[in-house]
């Protein structure tokens, strides 16, 4: 599977009479934009557009979407706002240095707290990007899940909208991702054989994954994605009511960087085999089911020789994290996993609800308990109110939150460099 | 200029020049000024730091008689209102270690100064006082009497003038299990592929989360006559009565709460909810008894299969509790069902 991704390097956003990408700067009619997704779904809907290091602080952020769109070859996140087709092939453009972000207040939102300037733009690296912000309110009568898929659906007609601007242009580089199907040890020539295992947390309404323009079910069984995929928008993050830093962004999806990295190293350290998909389901019999399906899958479909692990959610898919890891490394699979660190605000906790002795190699992505002061901004951006998590207003005075509040600062697919080190 | 820090040195029976181990046993001591060592700690303070007096114990008189060797110290040390304690260095000795980290912590928890000692990495001393003190790595033996003093002295001069702390190899103390988020070089899924290249080529590669052991608790005894027993019913679900009166949180609780049930044959849909954030609390709320079963406890009271339903339930919202905080909100509730004579608990969760 091939696919061409045209990188457009974009140095600024700037609200205009008519949308086009000049100069490295997009400008944006944002009465056409307004238009152009327009839905009966919402009360409101107004547009902004902030900028890395503006004294601005945006609340109720649910999900951040990097602008794209599909040129040659395939649909745009097909199923959504393109026809349903495999995603991964063909050409695509993307709008680097731009974000679409969708905020919204409903009871059981739980939104992201994101500064453009200050400590809090230190760990959180959305705050690098220039952002046009979807600011809304649902339809009266609208319930939480019909609200999170208008969002969705108002984001992504938003991200292909602003790519649109490129479709006449020459990107300023162009990445390619192809990986074939080695079968054989001599198709590897040596190099090591190494999986991504991606396990996501998909309940119910509000905290679920989206694939091909569905929410995959409760208890799905674990499945071989070609990492085309995710890189393509087939998988988008529809968890409105997970905290943020136990959640990932669909930004973080489409950019996914463990399948970055094992790309950035293909045919050169590793060959990349693939990936795998599983849940972090509920009871101990179903992740234990799932996690030796993900094993089987790694050494026997994948022959693989190594395997990253990342998991999305808080305590108890520690334990997927560990089961899928105790399976490939029973089958010989060497591991390496992704995860946070709950440590209490003070650092001196115990990082998860459950280990495995076979777990001696894992990153951090930091301890979602440790708070950072943020001083007082000048504008607030998404509401006068956040849905959840005992935060209350002004929002625009000095705050003290955990880490864990900012968008992607904690990012359990590792699009981070925070981590922790022992003082 | 600033004045200067004024420094309490603190010394064994050996370094204090009292005797060798048949003078183990001598109660503490203040002394003005410096003493054995202490000479060139002064120095290295220079013209940043005086040094008031050294505290001299024995080390046997401290290990033996820790609370009362911890008095008499506090009692030494606090007329003369140092800013900063500087103790041993203990090299390996194991006792010295001790007594340097309790005079250590006394210095934090007691007097609210700053504290420095200086350890060799396998002195016992170390894996139990890391975290109350800072602690400077030195070589086994006296041998490394300078360099040891010169970090201590280093390190406690910066700790008083507040000045942020660099990383620990920099600052020469031994980690103290406190972590802290910093922001790396690399993205976390760069440092995840090199580490499992590294494992898989048998090369040294650095976990970031070491492995920990978790706390087995060991079942109580089971209950003689249960027809006669007072059951309690206690919750993670975070159920509340409407309106959260406590405000107990929906995830990183930290606390709990009880409610009573004195004259309720079943919970009613209204009357109680469950604030829980980590799970779809639609059917709790529709009816409160499928996450507390008060409806069937009531039937088995009545019919004396359990003697009696405890009058009051405990609730706390398990969701994203870090492990310490889950650890003393358990241990709050064990105790007031001890305390109260429940003999059996029923724990339901989400």
């Amino acid at each position: 599977m091939k696919l061409e991704l045209g990188l457009f390097e974009i140095k600024n956003v700037i609200a205009a009479s008519s949308t086009r990408i000049q100069d490295q700067i997009l400008y944006v009619n944002l009465k056409e934009l307004t238009e152009a997704i327009v839905d009966d779904r919402f009360s409101k809907m107004e547009i902004d557009i902030v900028h890395p290091g503006d004294n601005v602080r945006i609340i109720n952020v649910l999900d951040v979407i990097e602008p794209r769109i599909k040129v040659e070859g395939g649909e745009s996140f097909p199923g959504w706002v393109g026809k349903m087709g495999v995603a991964g092939t063909g050409k695509t453009h993307a709008l680097k240095g731009v974000g679409v972000i969708e905020t919204g207040i409903k009871r059981l939102f739980s939104g992201a707290i994101l500064d453009m300037s200050g400590p809090g733009s230190e760990v959180a690296n959305f705050s690098e990007l220039h952002h046009v912000i979807l600011i809304t309110e649902p339809a009266s009568g609208i319930s939480e899940a019909e609200y999170s898929r208008a969002l969705k659906m108002a984001g992504l007609k938003t991200a292909q909208y602003l790519a649109g601007a490129s479709v006449s242009l020459q990107p300023d580089q162009w990445r390619i991702y192809e990986s074939g199907r080695p079968t054989e040890p001599s198709d590897t020539m040596g190099l090591p054989r190494i999986a991504y295992v991606y396990i996501s947390e998909c309940h119910e309404l509000l905290k679920e994954i989206f694939v091909y323009g569905d929410n995959l079910p409760y208890l799905y069984f674990p499945m071989v994605f070609h990492p085309n995929e995710f890189m393509d928008g087939a998988i988008l993050g529809g968890s409105y009511k997970y905290n943020p830093g136990l959640r990932i962004f669909t930004y973080s999806l489409q950019n996914n960087p463990v399948i970055e990295a094992l790309y950035g190293r293909h045919g050169r350290d590793l060959i990349f085999t693939g990936v795998v998909m599983a849940n972090a389901n509920l009871a101990l019999t179903d992740k234990k089911r799932s996690a030796i399906m993900v094993g089987k899958l790694v050494k026997f479909n994948l022959g693989a020789d190594g395997v990253i692990i990342t998991k999305e959610g808080g305590g108890h898919p520690d334990i997927d994290l560990m089961e899928c890891c105790e399976q490939c490394e029973i089958l010989g699979v060497k591991s390496c996993l992704i995860n946070s660190e709950m440590l209490a605000p003070d650092g001196v906790g115990s990082a998860m609800v459950a280990f495995s002795k076979f777990a001696d190699c894992v990153i951090s992505v930091g301890n979602i308990d440790e708070t950072v002061e943020l001083p007082p901004v000048q504008r607030v951006i998404g509401g006068e109110t956040m849905g959840v998590d005992n935060f209350e207003g002004p929002f625009d005075g000095p705050m003290k939150v955990p880490i864990r509040m900012f968008p992607n600062a904690i990012s359990l697919a590792g699009l981070t460099k925070v981590t922790t080190e022992e003082f | 200029m600033a004045p200067k820090v004024r420094v309490i040195h603190y010394v064994n029976q050996f370094f204090g020049q009292v005797g060798a181990e048949d003078k183990a046993g001598a109660r503490p001591f203040f002394k003005e000024g410096p003493v054995g060592p202490g000479v060139l700690l002064k120095n290295l303070l220079g013209e940043k730091g005086e040094l008031i007096g050294t505290v001299i114990c024995g080390d046997n008189y401290f290990s033996d008689q820790v609370e009362a060797a911890r008095k008499e110290v506090l009692n030494l040390i606090s007329p003369y209102k140092p800013d900063l304690i500087l103790a041993g260095p203990a090299f390996n000795a194991g006792r010295y270690g001790i007594a340097c980290g309790e005079v250590c912590k006394l210095a934090k928890e007691e007097l609210g100064v700053k504290a420095v000692t200086g350890m060799y990495r396998e002195n016992p001393g170390v894996e139990i006082f890391k975290r109350d003190a800072y602690i400077v790595e030195t070589g086994p033996s006296a041998r490394s009497m300078a360099e040891g003093l010169g970090r201590i002295a280093r390190l406690g001069l910066k700790l008083v003038s507040g000045e942020p702390l660099g990383r620990p190899e920099a600052e020469g103390y031994i980690p103290r299990g406190i972590k802290k988020n910093i922001v790396s070089e690399n993205l976390a899924s760069e440092r995840a592929v090199a580490a499992l290249l590294a494992k898989i080529k048998g090369e040294p590669f650095r976990t970031e989360i070491r492995k920990y052991a978790f706390d087995e608790v060991s079942p109580a005894l089971p209950i003689k006559d249960i027809s006669r027993a007072t059951i309690a019913l206690v919750t993670e679900g975070g159920l509340v009565p409407r309106g959260n009166p406590d405000r107990i949180e929906g995830r990183w609780a930290t606390k709990y709460s009880k409610y009573s049930l004195e004259t309720l044959t079943r919970l009613s849909q209204g009357e109680f909810e469950s604030v829980h954030r980590g799970v779809d609390t639609t059917f709790i709320n529709e009816d409160p008894n499928r996450l507390l079963p008060v409806d069937v406890m009531r039937e088995m009271e009545r019919e004396g299969i359990i003697g009696r339903l405890y009058p009051y339930f405990f609730a706390t919202t398990g969701c994203g509790t870090f492990v310490e905080m889950s650890r003393k909100i358990g241990a709050g509730i064990a105790k007031e069902l001890k305390d109260a004579g429940v003999e059996g608990v029923i724990l339901t969760a989400t």
